[in-house]
């Protein structure tokens, strides 16, 4: 499916699952789905490929230093916590500790 | 905080596991919440679907009677089919959207399905008995 069931919820603000179940949501999107394959057939190479995504949320404030040490595909990257760090300064040195990656991405939100 | 695979779905094992986040741990006061790995596809795409899928959704619950109103299923899937022409090329104002790769930013890989599949030559002749012709051949119906 090319989109998900919470994102059509938050664009159509159906947010109650027990008066709009997953199940009408998912078949919606399947039709979605293939009506945007039809549209793009002759246009683009069907299946559309795909990439993998992910998030870290970061939480909590700074109590002292230490290095937090965050695993993405086996790799480790070392944060180095200081006392005034919060949850935006730590998700910035995540990106600066894994810009170099050959894996991934990060985006700048 | 989001992270996408450098790696597509032409080599998806590796894909899968660019983005397995395996330990973010509970540091002095500081944790970290490790999201669901999801598919992606391309934005403009995933934003369609989810319009489409929603102004369906629309006109099953609310029909006509939401004519005007921003649950108007009707007018929104207007909008996404004129989004949707724009996508294939055929919109009357000749405006085309093109699909990008999120990560690349170049286009993603065009059909061949209605290419031309040879071109005149000096040989090219208009004799279907010619044997030497190959005339301009089209895969597609007119």
């Amino acid at each position: 499916m090319y989109t998900s069931i919470p994102r059509v919820r938050t664009l159509t603000s159906f947010t109650d699952s027990s008066q709009m179940p997953d199940e009408n949501i998912a078949g919606k999107i399947r039709i979605a789905g293939a009506m945007i394959d039809s549209a793009i057939g002759y246009t683009y190479v069907l299946p559309l490929k795909f990439r993998y995504g992910n998030t870290i949320v970061f939480t909590g404030e700074a109590t002292g230093a230490a290095t937090m040490a965050v695993v993405v595909n086996t790799v480790t990257y070392d944060i180095a916590i200081v006392a005034t760090d919060n949850a935006s300064s730590i998700a910035d040195k995540f990106r600066i500790a894994a810009g170099n990656s050959a894996d991934f991405l990060v985006d700048d939100l | 905080m989001l992270i996408i695979s450098l790696a597509d779905s032409a080599t998806t094992a590796e894909a899968y596991a660019d983005v397995n986040i395996t330990s973010v741990p509970a540091t002095v006061g500081m944790g970290g919440t490790i999201g669901k790995r999801l598919k992606r596809y391309p934005l403009v795409i995933e934003q369609y679907t989810a319009e489409i899928a929603g102004a369906l959704l629309f006109i099953d619950q609310y029909g006509v009677e939401s004519q005007n109103t921003g649950k108007d299923g009707p007018t929104r899937m207007d909008i996404v089919n004129e989004s949707l022409q724009k996508l294939q090329g055929v919109h009357e104002s000749k405006q085309r959207i093109k699909i990008m790769d999120e990560v690349t930013k170049i286009e993603i890989a065009a059909s061949s399905s209605d290419a031309v599949t040879s071109y005149p030559n000096e040989a090219s002749d208009d004799d279907a008995t010619d044997p030497t012709s190959p005339f301009a051949y089209m895969n597609k119906d007119f």
